[in-house]
Parts: structure tokens; sequence; C-alpha cells
């Protein structure tokens, strides 16, 4: 199930992308879009899994050049989101390739799936209130909120890599 | 890279990017990222804690033959989403049937059990480890506990059955055995006469030499059959049993040695081992079935080292006098001949099992007339070699390994050679 997932997530987060630059009109970034797809499918056969990890700087480079472009917000996001859930489920069928075959695999799935789920629907829950609910930021503000953010990321960041 | 920082990374890479450039969309963007890596921290696995105890359903087995493993592991720590437990098997041993690492879910006090199947090659082996990595649905965060373990798995060296190991040492012990003892008494190959005794059976009695010397009557006697010492010799120098592309001898001449005990001791003998590698190993001389085990147990655990040389090779005398029999298993080495010299000069009846290590080499090289050529020149080497040790009253017995050490031991130690009946037939005599 994880696998078929997984292609579902690569397919759809790269037509999604492709569709948003279509429709706009910008037809090169479609065909690198398409290629990148191809690879990415490719790589999934082949079983490099650290091609997820460029797999989702990528899908997330070119939805952020999409809302640079006031692309559809829609499939940017539904793209970013299934990007995201495709590196997930990547490591999710690395992790299950080293069970036996007469472990729970689906329970645990099952569990992984629902999880993701969640936190896929908070995301963008959190993601559509961060881009349609009116607020407005003095410069000071803005200000602030970037040196908690830098701070934050960085503690955050700091403490993944201590704890290995 | 790891993959809460990767999540981390692009998270802040939006972030900033959307502060900097006052765009609300890649501020938004970042947040399934950071909704995803919370989630992930959240969850994160506390220290884990577990139990595990091993069962084996047998701890020694020849190679080559199944053994199945019962392994428990319970929780003593908090409840474990996604909990990999891999056994941790030394290099040698291959899981056959089931397997030895299983992903499972684990509440806190539960146990999970399973069975698999390993195989391995002869040797002797600790499983000493059960490693538990737990990790959260997401797997951003992992925490490793190992839970020490102690099992032993010995893989003994196969067993081949020979019929009987023809040797002939001048030392014999008191007990009865098939070793002829150059001594008249009760026996089955006739040995000489002597003047009738009384108490002597007349069965014994020969008639024909007793018809022609009327004045006293003449008795039988046969050869007494005793059990003799015999130490073994395995030569596990790395320079002699290790070849090109990590080809080796070792297997080979560690299943002749095995075969070799086996059957010494089956004929009674006392018989010792002695692994001559990185350090010489004795194992002390005994008699029997438990004799038998403790050398297969120390053959299970021979592996080739390269620090002692021949010529440092000292037998304890008061393990092995003079002229016991000493039966060397080695490839043989061109500075080998001294030593082998001066422990026959002190002595020692030896018999040398060698397999052939040109065969063996020149089976791994390609055919080109060059490699032919200079195969032919290194056995006619080998050839002088064998033929040096026969000329200070050595047996060899020369095994090329294409054929099993069954035949080459059927031809060269079912029966003496004949120069072998021969120095017999003059110690009997004399």
């Amino acid at each position: 199930m994880t696998r078929s997932l997984l292609f579902v997530g690569v397919a759809l987060a790269i037509a999604c992308l492709a569709a948003a630059f279509g429709l706009d009109g910008y037809s090169w970034p479609v065909l690198v879009l398409l290629l990148f797809g191809l690879l990415w499918v490719i790589a999934l056969f082949l079983r490099w899994d650290w091609f997820s990890a460029i797999g989702l700087f990528t899908v997330y480079g070119f939805t952020a050049a999409g809302f640079w472009l006031h692309l559809s917000t829609p499939l940017l996001l539904a793209a970013s989101l299934a990007g995201l859930c495709a590196w997930d489920l990547t490591a999710l069928a690395q992790r299950l390739r080293r069970a036996a075959k007469d472990d729970d695999l689906a329970g645990l799935e099952r569990k992984h799936l629902a999880r993701l789920a969640l936190v896929s629907v908070a995301g963008l829950a959190l993601c559509l209130g961060a881009l349609y609910l009116p607020a407005r930021l003095s410069f000071g503000w803005a200000l602030l909120l970037v040196l908690v953010g830098v701070w934050g990321a960085g503690r955050v960041v700091n403490w993944l890599v201590r704890s290995g | 890279m790891p993959r809460p920082f990767l999540t981390g990374l692009l998270a802040l890479a939006l972030v900033l990017s959307g502060l900097l450039t006052l765009h609300p969309a890649f501020l938004a963007l970042a947040l399934p990222l950071l909704a995803y890596l919370l989630a992930g921290l959240w969850r994160a696995p506390q220290a884990p804690a577990i139990e595990a105890s091993r069962r084996l359903q047998v701890t020694r087995l020849p190679a080559d033959t199944d053994v199945k493993i019962e392994l428990t592991v319970t929780n003593i720590g908090p409840d474990l989403e996604e909990a990999l437990i891999e056994d941790i098997l030394p290099p040698g041993l291959t899981v056959v049937d089931g397997s030895a690492a299983h992903l499972v879910s684990l509440a806190s006090g539960q146990s999970a059990a399973w069975t698999y199947t390993l195989r391995g090659k002869r040797g002797y082996y600790v499983l000493k480890e059960v490693r538990l990595t737990a990790r959260e649905h997401f797997g951003l965060v992992a925490a490793q506990q190992v839970c020490p373990t102690d099992d032993q798995l010995f893989i003994l060296p196969p067993v081949m059955r020979l019929r009987r190991v023809v040797i002939a040492p001048r030392r014999t012990r008191v007990y009865s055995g098939t070793i002829p003892a150059r001594q008249g008494g009760a026996g089955v190959e006739f040995f000489g006469v002597r003047e009738y005794q009384l108490g002597d059976s007349p069965r014994r009695i020969n008639w024909r030499l007793t018809a022609r010397h009327p004045s006293s009557t003449y008795t039988n006697q046969f050869e007494q059959e005793r059990v003799a010492d015999v130490g073994i010799i395995l030569d596990g120098r790395k320079h002699t049993n290790e070849f090109a592309s990590g080809r080796s001898l070792f297997e080979h001449a560690v299943l002749a040695t095995a075969a070799l005990a086996d059957s010494l001791l089956a004929a009674g003998n006392r018989v010792g081992l002695l692994f001559f590698g990185e350090n010489a190993t004795w194992t002390t001389p005994g008699y029997g079935k438990l004799q038998r085990e403790r050398i297969l147990h120390d053959l299970a655990h021979a592996t080739p080292g390269d620090v002692l040389a021949f010529s440092e090779l000292i037998i304890p005398k008061h393990l092995f006098p003079p002229h016991s029999q000493l039966v060397l298993v080695s490839p043989l080495d061109a500075e080998d001949i001294e030593p082998l010299t001066e422990v026959r000069a002190r002595g020692y009846n030896l018999l040398v099992v060698s397999p052939d290590p040109v065969g063996f080499e020149l089976a791994g090289l390609p055919q080109r007339a060059s490699v032919s050529l200079a195969g032919r020149v290194v056995k006619m080497q080998r050839q002088i070699l064998l033929g040096k040790l026969r000329h200070v009253g050595i047996q060899v017995v020369e095994w090329d390994i294409s054929q099993p050490f069954v035949q080459a031991a059927r031809r060269g130690l079912e029966s003496p050679p004949a120069w072998l009946r021969a120095i017999s037939d003059r110690g009997r005599r004399a």
C-alpha cells in the first residue's frame, strides 16, 4: 500500500505543479517538471531513497516560485503536501523493507498513514488560515517575528543536530 | 542528511525568505513542514528499555546444519510506536528461514517472540547483542538500545569417516588397541616363536618346529596390539594456507584434521591436537568421545594466523615422548624441511598429510601458457620437497583437494607404504 501511495504522491505533486505552471502559460517549467517527475519515478523503481529529499526540495522550490508568480494557490498547496507525503512515504517504505514478512506491516502502515493524514490536514488548515485570514503587521512586529523566527529555527536545528 | 535537519532547514529557508520578501505565502508554505516536524518531535520516543532472551535449539552443531533460534523481547520501558528489533549476527552466519530483524509496535510490558533459522560456516560465534531502534511514526527521531546477550554457537567441522589410519609408532601405551607394539603376546599377527612356558595354551604350540627340534617344545607368539600417543599438528599459518583473491586451503586442512582425529580416537588411541597458527595451542591428549568433542570444539575456533614458523615448533616431551606418532596436516612450505627433519631426528614417527597447494592455486588462475608453465615448475619443486621428506623417513600423503579426502586417505593411509612395512619388519626382527 505504501509503495502505491508513494507513486500517487509523486504523480500528484508533479501533476499539480505542472498544471499550475501550464495553466498560466509557462511551458518550460512544465517540461522540466515532467522530466523531473519521470526521474523521480525511475528513482523509486531503483530504490534510490536519497532522491526523495531532492524531490522534496524541488517541489517546494517550484511551489515557492509558483507563489511568487501568483499561480493557482490550491494546486500549489496540493503539490507541496503531496511532495511532503511522498518524501515521508519513501522513508516509511525504506523502514518497512527491513521488517520481516510476518510482521504486522499493514497495522504499522495504517497507523502511519492516519497520522500523516492528520498532520497534512492540520498543515493545510494552518496554511490556508495563514493565507486567507487577514492580519496586518507593523514594521516593528515584522522585525520581531523575523528575529524570533530565526532564533527559534536555529534552536530547533541545533537541537536536532545535537540529538543526532 | 538527517530527516529532521532536512525538514527544519527547508522550513527555515521558507520562513526566512517569507520574512525577507514579506511574502506571506512563503511563511504559509512552511507551516505544513513545521506541523510535520513538531508532530514528529512531540511523539519522539523516550529512552527505550527492553529485555531480550534467546534460546538456541542446539549450541554445537555440524557445519551446514540449520539451527533454530527463538528470540523473546519484552518492553520494560515506555510504549514504542515503531521498534526495529535486530538480532545482531556475527559474519559467517546466514538466516535461511524467517528473519533476524522485526519491525513491531510494542506497548509497555508487551512481549514479542519469533523464531528464525540460521546456518553457518565452521566457527565459534558469540551472539552478543540485540539492538532496538525505536522511532515515532514519521521516523524523524530515533532512540537506540543495545541489549547484551551471551549466547554461543559452535559450528563444528564436518567429520568424514575413515575406515582406518595405519600408523606404526615405535612407542605404544600399555592398553590394548590396534597399533602393532613390536612385542610378543596376545594378538592376531604372527610375531615369532619361543620355548614353551608353563601356562601357554596348547593351541599355540608350533608342532612343526617342535617336531624338527624334539629336545624342546615351541610356542607361537603373536604381536601385541596396543594404543599409541598421537599428536595431530594442524598448520594454520596464513602464508601456507591462503592464496590470491582470498582463496584458502585452511578449511580443507581442518576437514582432514577432523577426519584423522576421529579415526585415530575411534581406534582407541590417545590423541592430542596442536594448532599452529598465530599461537600454538594444545588440546591436551585424551581418549574417547569426550576428546573427540574437545578436538572438534577447538577446531571450530581455529583461524589462520601468521606469527610462528615451524622452526619454533616445540613438542612437549611429557605429552608426546620420542617415538610417539605425530601427524602433521599442512600444505607445506620449502622452509619446512629442516624443522620437520629435526622432529624426525628426535625419534618421532611423522606422518604428513598435505593438501596440494599447487593444484589449488592453479585452479583459481587463468588458463594461460605462462601459468601452466609456472605451474609445472612449482609442481616439480613440490615433488622435490616431498621427496626430501620421504627420504628422511617421513610418511607423506599428498591430497589433491579436487578429490574427497576419503579417497586420498584410502590410498595413502589405510595401508602402510612398502618402506614403512620394511622398517616395521626390521624393528620387529630387532
